[in-house]
């Protein structure tokens, strides 16, 4: 609930802010920066090191960059979610280590199984522009992207780790209302992937290697039979003027890995940002 | 939308004992290293084991079969970690036989590094696992009792292999040494290495049949350093030394320059990450089959020593570490 007033307020905040700037005519090519922060919420059933579910629900924060021609469309986004990472059904899990020394001494150590998760991306898109008047209502813009993503949750098991570079066709499309409403929705499935996973024992060790080399070892080209992993975005702006806009979204992602042994996600993040535009 | 979660992501069996017996034996059966070299009938194991499982069945019944189970396997990698807060983490434990009874060691009690520091001057601890001092007759004494971070321990053995370079010889003492990560043991060896060797083939599970494996990784152990010590080197070991502590002096005991004092190692090589069952606990599994050159194991049996020398818990609590002791006289003859 307090995450949630937090993004309201930050939202209601950029909103009062920006009505004191100076109302200019409309700029049909939206070029903008901006941050977005929200929430999330990441679950997981990883096989291939545990028969139970996690689950994260992680803060997110986005930077990204939009660059508009008459006829193409530019992005680059960076995506980094953060949280605590447990297990659905066992919340609440502690280790007893009972330890004793050759003196006598002997101590009981209670610790709680903890555990984080940590996500990053980084993407960059080019999409062109099907429908191009002037000052169109409705966009609509195919292309691509090819993005990195990692997730990397930590704890006393090696559950839902993997990094995939992927190319991913996509499809925008937005609405304009007016001058102050817009909505937006977007869907990319990735075709093909580089996926690092860890092997079917688990380890990374390896000759000479470190850990991020170790675990680096194992990747391999991978279709969708192996990496399916459509995601979807819908959003709301508000453009307060020609400078300054706000605006939420949504994005629902999937993931269905299939090496070593399975692994499905489901990842979901609600988002509120403040962008320039120019 | 939480039972469009479960839809997507997969339902969990549910949390009875029958079902985390099943997924402990399966899991163990799909992972476990060394079935074929010890020459366990896992099947077999299973059949003895399940007559005493039952869905009535308390937590503490439970962790008694699966602990009866892991001893079974000689195996001090393997651990059982329940998660109720109530029952001890179960140590696969350092095996030992005591008055012809089959024991897991839980207590060293033959090795405390401030014993052995008082024998030293200017100890300095350089990371959280690597520390050195000097020893009289112009000798060093180096400790590992873990691996840090490969940049870390790379600059630190830096500092350690500019020091000990005039000295007459070395202690190394890895008594302590409980595990790691194995390339960290394999850079700090190669400190003290004067060629290039094979000390080491690893091949680990990659299916679910016993003899699914990887191809044989082959770790060789050469010069790291611009001045490799080379002079006498005694590795000093014990019961307790496990793991990425083995594999060092595995490496280390390729050349001639080195030799052991102490006991037996604890015999456990391979790495062992962790799994989990319905009701949240956790194991750990040997996934390898670690062999020394030549095709030798010692997986569950260990490295003996080439001077058996053995600190008592007595020499201890009167400050002595009577190894540390035999092995400066041996390197000041």
């Amino acid at each position: 609930m307090k995450r949630m007033l937090t993004v309201a307020t930050l939202l209601i905040t950029g909103i009062a802010l920006a009505q004191n700037y100076e109302s200019r005519t409309w700029m049909p090519l939206e070029n903008r920066i901006g941050i977005a922060i929200g929430i999330g919420s990441v679950t997981y059933l990883d096989k291939n090191s545990s028969p139970l579910v996690y689950q994260s629900r992680p803060k997110n924060l986005r930077l990204f960059y939009n660059l508009e021609s008459n006829k193409f469309i530019f992005s680059v986004d960076l995506d980094v979610k953060m949280g605590s990472n447990t297990l659905k059904y066992h919340k609440d899990r502690t280790l007893f280590f009972q330890e004793e020394d050759y003196k006598g001494n002997k101590e009981d150590k209670k610790f709680p199984v903890g555990g984080s998760f940590m996500a990053g991306r980084i993407s960059l898109g080019a999409y062109y522009k099907i429908s191009s008047a002037q000052e169109p209502t409705f966009k609509v813009a195919v292309g691509g992207r090819i993005m990195n993503e990692m997730f990397y949750p930590q704890g006393w098991n090696t559950s839902g780790i993997f990094n995939a570079l992927s190319f991913s066709p996509e499809a925008l499309t937005q609405h304009r209302v007016n001058e102050h409403h817009q909505f937006t929705a977007s869907v990319r499935i990735p075709v093909v992937a580089r996926l690092s996973r860890l092997p079917y024992d688990n380890t990374v060790s390896a000759p000479g290697k470190n850990q991020v080399q170790g675990f680096f070892r194992n990747s391999s080209w991978v279709g969708l039979s192996k990496f399916l992993a459509p995601a979807m975005t819908i959003g709301y702006n508000y453009q307060l003027n020609t400078s300054w806009g706000t605006g939420l979204s949504y994005e629902l992602g999937g993931y269905n890995i299939q090496t070593p042994q399975q692994m499905k996600m489901l990842s979901q993040s609600i988002l509120a940002n403040f962008h320039h535009q120019f | 939308m939480a039972s469009c979660k479960d839809e997507l992501v997969g339902f969990e069996k549910e949390n009875t004992p029958t079902h985390n017996f099943e997924q402990f034996w399966k899991t163990f059966d799909e992972h476990y290293g060394m079935f074929e070299y010890k020459n366990i009938d896992w099947k077999t194991i299973h059949d003895q084991f399940k007559p005493r499982i039952n869905d009535q069945m308390t937590d503490e019944e439970f962790y008694k079969v699966l602990s009866d189970m892991i001893v079974l396997l000689n195996d001090n990698h393997l651990n059982l970690y329940p998660t109720n807060g109530k029952l001890p983490v179960f140590p696969g434990g350092v095996l030992s036989y005591r008055n012809r009874q089959l024991e897991i060691s839980k207590v060293q009690e033959d090795y405390d590094l401030e014993v052995a520091k008082t024998y030293t001057t200017g100890y300095e601890q350089l990371t959280e696992n690597i520390g050195y001092g000097k020893l009289p007759n112009n000798l060093f004494y180096l400790n590992i009792k873990g691996t840090d971070g490969l940049k870390d321990v790379e600059k630190q053995m830096k500092k350690v292999m500019t020091s000990i370079a005039d000295a007459n010889g070395v202690i190394i003492d890895i008594r302590g040494f409980y595990g790691g990560y194995d390339p960290v043991s394999q850079y700090m060896a190669g400190c003290f290495a004067s060629s290039k060797k094979l000390y080491m083939t690893t091949k680990k599970r990659n299916g679910p049949a016993h003899t699914d494996f990887t191809e044989s990784a082959e770790w060789y152990v050469e010069p790291k350093t611009s001045n490799p010590f080379t002079k006498p080197v005694l590795v000093l070991t014990s019961r307790f030394t496990q793991s990425a502590g083995e594999t060092f002096e595995l490496a280390l005991r390729q050349f001639n320059h080195v030799n052991v004092v102490g006991d037996t190692t604890a015999g456990s090589f391979s790495d062992n990450p962790n799994f989990e069952m319905y009701n949240g606990w956790m194991f750990s599994i040997s996934v390898g089959d670690y062999r020394a050159p030549g095709g030798v194991s010692y997986e569950g049996v260990g490295i003996s020593p080439d001077v058996y020398s053995k600190t008592t818990k007595k020499n201890l609590l009167a400050g002595k570490d009577v190894t540390l002791e035999k092995a400066v006289e041996m390197l000041s003859r």
